[in-house]
């Protein structure tokens, strides 16, 4: 089973820290400030900020907009018990969380079309038409700029025994309790598959995609979570307060909770609720000082801003960066050893494509025309693989080399033409359908994922092919697929990174990361693999160790190879296809090849002085 | 059923607040487009230029000092911003820029609120833009009239600063190709501080001319900084002529809808940025893929 | 496969002139991809030298060093004496080495005279615009064009003019014939002998290699990021064994 696999105890530390923590601290706080309220509402932010770090700390999206769903949960809650239209605390909570959900559905289907300052854009103006929502036209529900008082508590009703949750302790233990509820689960899904995926999107989106993960659901799923996170905020805010207030909806409360997480260290889970305790606080503390007073917010977005220049990591961030070993230091964890012939078998290839018809070729290409503008790239290229076969591509610059391997790994639409593997008709399928189907690519510049290990690089690839598109499995722990990590350590021998194994990729040299690219591309155990300049960038003794590698993952797969380095290609192909102004010039062996007046011409130059 | 008169009026509004929308969201755009970053404390930009109108109304009256002052105040902030904090974010991702400016922003309007209190403030009309006039159909408040043609000057001023001198040369090239402007010999970095300043003189400069129009309270940029983000939107990133046409129409839809329901009329811009989005989500000028 | 075969250098332009560029060891890098070995180069003044090679060979990457889009991390460069290794793009600029670039890299938002206008702005001593339009007749005619709508010849006229109206004491040519209809790399060929016989000096990289000697006096030749050739044009011509072998297929 895996290392964060929940039979195991060890990792359930943090809860139990936080458990004793959840316990202790109410005390504490009921001594200095003589209620532990103060503690309720760092948890209510705490809990609002559990799903934000998750959609902003983990997969790198920012939303300026959470305010939409923290206000919509707690007013669909405060709404159905203030009217009386339901007597069931419990359920009116549910109703709430799930009204959060289904708008968070609808914005994040909008939103996340686009990435970066655009998202943030949206996600903002969202958050301020909720807002505005909340305060004209819904006004008859919400209550417009006053809110709705007079929320009530929930109880529990077992047997005789009956416990309501008002008042300030009872309040706390049932904000605690949903705090340390949504830790867990949290805390499941960054040590999941899914964790480790939406890591994944934050450091290189297109290369997730092409390892065949489905970059908008993930996305999509945890925009909702978060929402999820958001609307139970809302709706504690409501019952803890016994009221509802409109500015739950508005950009400074967006804002806060941006701010917090950030000062309390994003990506971290208890980040958010680390920079609530300090901003509220603060906010106590400074505003008793005579001198500052009213400056306390300036002082606070100074030291936001600070903080942000000087210690992105925030608080909780930095910390944990200073207790965990320098990252070269890190000596590999075991990586189980196999032969070379067990390794083979492990490695080899697994086709998948839709409905397998029978044919002789592993790829065709047939008639694919591709063109930008008035710019025919490629115009007419066909192309016939047999199983097993290595073919290069090569040609002048500009003959459409890159965009027909793009063609072929799906990254684009053709515009006419069908490709096929193993017989069945792929021309539809995306980046990502692809992957799965076992078509895999090599990329001429390295896109690897650089804050994580070379291990967790591979797993992601091996991931992808393991569990499809889309498996929302968070209860699972990201190394606890047995047939995963067994083709994780064979490919790391193979690759010969063992002594890197679990070293973060950024400060690897620059021929391991390129063996790690090739690695990446046979995570899927693909049967088509397209090699796009695999040589680019390497030394003369570092091209014989990637050539032999290239000789070994070619048995048993088809391989397209696109290199420059002459010497190379007429090593490792068989056949060779010259493409020059986007068509066919020849193909044939390479002695063939060499011999081809016409492919002289275009290398040389056709056109007379 | 609104009358011709009311509808006349409010046509008018959505040109007034347009124009205003519009020198706002140029500045905005100018610095996306140039420096790719996205100025969250633009409002608050806005809002400074107001109070500078505040301050220097109160003690003269001259309104051509208030706008030059505003200028001033704002060309300080700009420069300030621009080397004591911007030019180190250059190579960090759009989240961080994106940070920076929110905190920078939130530091601009509390200053603003501690020196002057968080209650509102009536910067009174000058003296030349008291009364009305009468269009025949309608009348209407003569500020907003100057108030038009005012920002009609500066957008115009924008207008030649960009497309007739060097700097504006520089800039409509360097938010295309920076490397190959570099390769012609000139430091684009160096424009970078200009384009940042540019921008803000015209948040503040626009709020100076809205001071008398509203009350001038220190969150006031807020509402105008998302309605940029519409209208940058719409009109498409790093393009001047799409924040002048966006803004327009972003006001032209605010008011017209207020005559129907004033409540919507929030709703209808949000509508439309969804819209464009979806159908086409590079704006109507946009073409540069900076998003 | 890096053996290194060099001809006397013999300039057919002038006798011994002074050496303009003088690059000796560089090693480029692409982030950590390490793409220029120990190149050395030297250019004199009224030379043409063209780089030749397959693609991926290291042509363009050795352009973008000397001009100062890449910094080399070992080896130094002279430019005229100068040291210019460390200095930014646009001080070399400024020093009157002028790179075209590959994809010319015209501002399709501005027009001809525009483009041409920004060029100037840093120049001392431009040409003249009607200087330019005597060696570009078309670009005249097409003065208040935007540049996304010039033609593939017309843009490649374009981002010459660009170079020459600041008068460079050497250019850089980067693929200037790529995706050009043959009477147009003609016309183009035409204007480059024009400006060879004016004494202009020029460093050519093509992949079109009978274009580029027709108008070389000396040539280098990469590989893999390795030089593997220099000697005149006529000493290239001569090994048909090195041009199938680093050129073709």
């Amino acid at each position: 089973m895996g290392r964060a696999d929940w039979r195991r105890p060890a990792r359930w530390w943090p809860e139990i820290a936080l458990v004793v923590a959840l316990i202790v601290l109410p005390f504490g706080f009921d001594a200095w400030f003589r209620s532990p309220d103060l503690l309720t509402r760092i948890l209510i932010w705490g809990i609002f900020g559990l799903g934000f770090d998750l959609l902003f700390g983990r997969t790198g999206l920012l939303s300026f907009g959470q305010a939409a769903f923290y206000g919509t949960g707690g007013f669909v809650t405060a709404y159905l018990l203030t009217s009386n239209t339901l007597d069931n605390v419990w359920l009116a909570m549910l109703i709430g969380i799930l009204a959060a959900t289904a708008f968070s559905v609808a914005v994040g289907f909008l939103a996340l079309r686009r990435v970066g300052i655009y998202f943030a854009m949206i996600t903002l103006a969202f958050g301020e038409l909720s807002y505005f929502l909340e305060n004209s036209p819904l006004s008859d529900f919400t209550g417009g700029e006053n809110g709705l008082p007079g929320v009530p508590a929930p109880t529990i009703h077992i047997g005789s025994f009956t416990y309501a949750f008002t008042g300030s302790w009872p309040s706390y233990q049932l904000v605690a309790a949903f705090f340390f509820a949504g830790f867990v689960v949290a805390r499941f899904v960054t040590l999941s598959p899914v964790g480790l995926v939406l890591t994944a999107i934050q450091q290189n989106p297109e290369r997730t995609a092409a390892l065949g993960h489905d970059v908008g659901a993930y996305k999509l799923a945890v925009f909702v979570f978060a929402a999820v996170f958001a609307g139970c905020g809302g709706v504690l805010l409501g019952i803890f307060q016994s009221y509802m207030p409109p500015d739950a909806f508005s950009l400074e409360t967006s804002g806060q909770l941006v701010i917090q997480t950030v000062i309390g260290g994003a990506g971290t889970l208890i980040g958010p609720a680390v920079g609530a305790a300090v901003w509220l606080s603060l906010r106590d503390v400074l505003q008793q000082v005579p001198a500052i007073g009213d400056l306390w917010k300036f002082i606070l977005g100074f030291v936001f801003v600070v903080l942000v220049t000087l210690l992105p990591s925030g608080i909780v961030g930095t910390i944990a960066r200073l207790w965990a070993r320098p990252r070269s230091a890190v000596a590999p964890a075991a990586t189980a050893h196999r032969d070379a012939a067990a390794r083979e078998t492990l490695l080899a290839a697994r086709p998948a494509a839709p409905k397998a018809a029978p044919s002789e070729f592993a790829l065709e290409a047939r008639d694919v025309r591709k063109a930008y503008g008035g710019i025919r790239a490629v115009d007419g290229v066909s192309l016939a693989l047999p199983e097993g076969a290595c073919h290069a591509v090569i040609g002048p610059n500009g003959a459409g080399k890159s965009t027909f391997l793009r063609l072929l790994k799906r990254e684009e639409t053709v515009d006419s033409g069908s490709i096929l593997m193993h017989g069945a008709d792929i021309t539809a399928a995306d980046v990502t359908a692809a992957y799965q189907y076992g078509l895999s690519k090599s990329y001429q510049i390295n896109q690897l994922f650089p804050q994580l290990t070379v291990r967790q690089n591979l797993r992601i690839g091996a991931l992808g092919r393991q569990r499809g598109r889309l498996r929302l499995d968070i209860f699972r722990s990201a190394d606890g697929f047995p047939q995963v990590e067994a083709v994780v350590d064979a490919l790391i021998e193979e690759l010969d990174l063992t002594a890197c194994a679990d070293t973060v990729v950024s400060v690897l040299a620059y021929g391991e990361k390129r063996r790690l690219e090739l690695g990446l591309a046979l995570a899927s155990q693909p049967s088509v693999l397209l090699l796009d300049e695999p040589l680019a960038g390497l030394s003369p003794a570092e091209r014989e160790g990637v050539k032999d590698l290239i000789r070994n993952v070619g048995k048993g797969r088809t391989i397209i190879l696109v290199e420059h380095d002459m010497d190379a290609v007429f090593e490792l192909a068989q056949r060779i296809t010259v493409l020059h102004e986007g068509r066919v010039l020849a193909e044939g062996t390479p002695k063939e090849i060499s011999n081809d007046p016409s492919v002289r011409q275009a290398y040389l130059g056709g056109m007379a002085p | 059923m609104p009358t011709l008169a009311q509808f006349l009026s409010q046509a008018f509004n959505g040109i007034a607040l347009g124009s205003l929308l519009a020198l706002i969201a140029s500045g905005l755009s100018i610095i996306l487009g140039t420096l790719g970053v996205l100025n969250f404390a633009h409002g608050a930009m806005f809002m400074l230029g107001a109070y500078t109108a505040y301050v220097v109304l109160g003690h003269w009256d001259s309104f051509a000092v208030a706008l030059a002052l505003g200028a001033l105040v704002l060309f300080a902030v700009g420069f300030a911003t621009e080397r004591g904090l911007i030019r180190f974010y250059y190579a960090r991702p759009k989240e961080d820029q994106i940070l920076v400016t929110f905190g920078l922003g939130i530091m601009l309007v509390e200053a603003v609120r501690y020196v002057f209190g968080g209650l509102s403030q009536r910067v009174p009309l000058p003296a030349w833009g008291q009364g009305i006039v009468n269009f025949g159909y309608f009348i209407y408040p003569l500020y907003r009239v100057e108030a038009i043609g005012l920002v009609g000057v500066l957008l115009l001023a924008f207008y030649v600063l960009l497309y007739r001198t060097r700097i504006g040369l520089v800039v409509r090239a360097g938010i295309e190709d920076p490397l190959m402007v570099e390769l012609l010999g000139t430091h684009v970095r160096r424009a970078f501080l200009i384009v940042f300043c540019l921008g803000a003189m015209a948040a503040g400069v626009a709020g100076v001319i809205y001071a008398p129009l509203a009350a001038v309270i220190p969150n006031m940029g807020e509402p105008f900084l998302v309605e940029c983000f519409v209208v940058v939107v719409i009109g498409g990133l790093g393009s001047f002529p799409g924040a002048v046409v966006g803004g327009i129409v972003v006001g032209e839809i605010l008011s017209l809808t207020t005559l129907f329901n004033p409540a919507y009329a929030q709703a209808a811009i949000y509508a439309v940025m969804t819209l464009v989005l979806i159908v086409r989500p590079r704006g109507l000028f946009g073409t540069m893929g900076r998003a | 496969m890096t053996g290194t075969a060099s001809s006397t250098a013999s300039n057919a332009a002038a006798p011994a002139a002074a050496a303009m560029i003088e690059a000796d060891r560089i090693n480029s890098y692409y982030g950590d991809s390490h793409v220029l070995f120990d190149v050395s180069m030297t250019v004199r003044e009224r030379e043409v030298v063209a780089l030749l090679g397959r693609n991926g060979a290291g042509k363009s990457t050795t352009l973008k060093t000397l001009a100062g889009v890449l910094h080399p991390r070992g080896g130094t460069i002279r430019f005229e004496g100068t040291a210019i290794e460390a200095l930014p793009a646009h001080s070399i600029a400024r020093l009157g080495l002028q790179l075209v670039p590959e994809e010319r890299r015209v501002f399709g938002g501005l027009t001809v005279d525009e483009n041409l206008d920004l060029a100037t702005l840093s120049a001392p001593s431009p040409l003249r615009l009607d200087e330019i339009f005597a060696i570009f007749p078309r670009l005249k005619e097409r003065r208040g064009s935007y540049g996304r709508s010039l033609s593939g010849g017309e843009q490649q006229m374009l981002a010459i003019a660009r170079a020459l109206i600041r008068r460079p004491r050497l250019i850089l040519l980067d693929e200037p014939f790529e995706g050009l209809a043959v009477n147009i790399v003609q016309n183009l060929l035409e204007v480059c002998r024009e400006l060879v016989a004016k004494g202009q000096t020029i460093v050519i990289v093509e992949q079109n290699v009978r274009a580029a000697l027709s108008l070389a006096g000396r040539t280098y030749v990469l590989n893999n990021g390795h030089v593997v050739f220099e000697g005149t044009a006529e000493a290239l011509q001569a090994s048909p064994e090195i041009m199938n072998r680093y050129l073709g297929v």
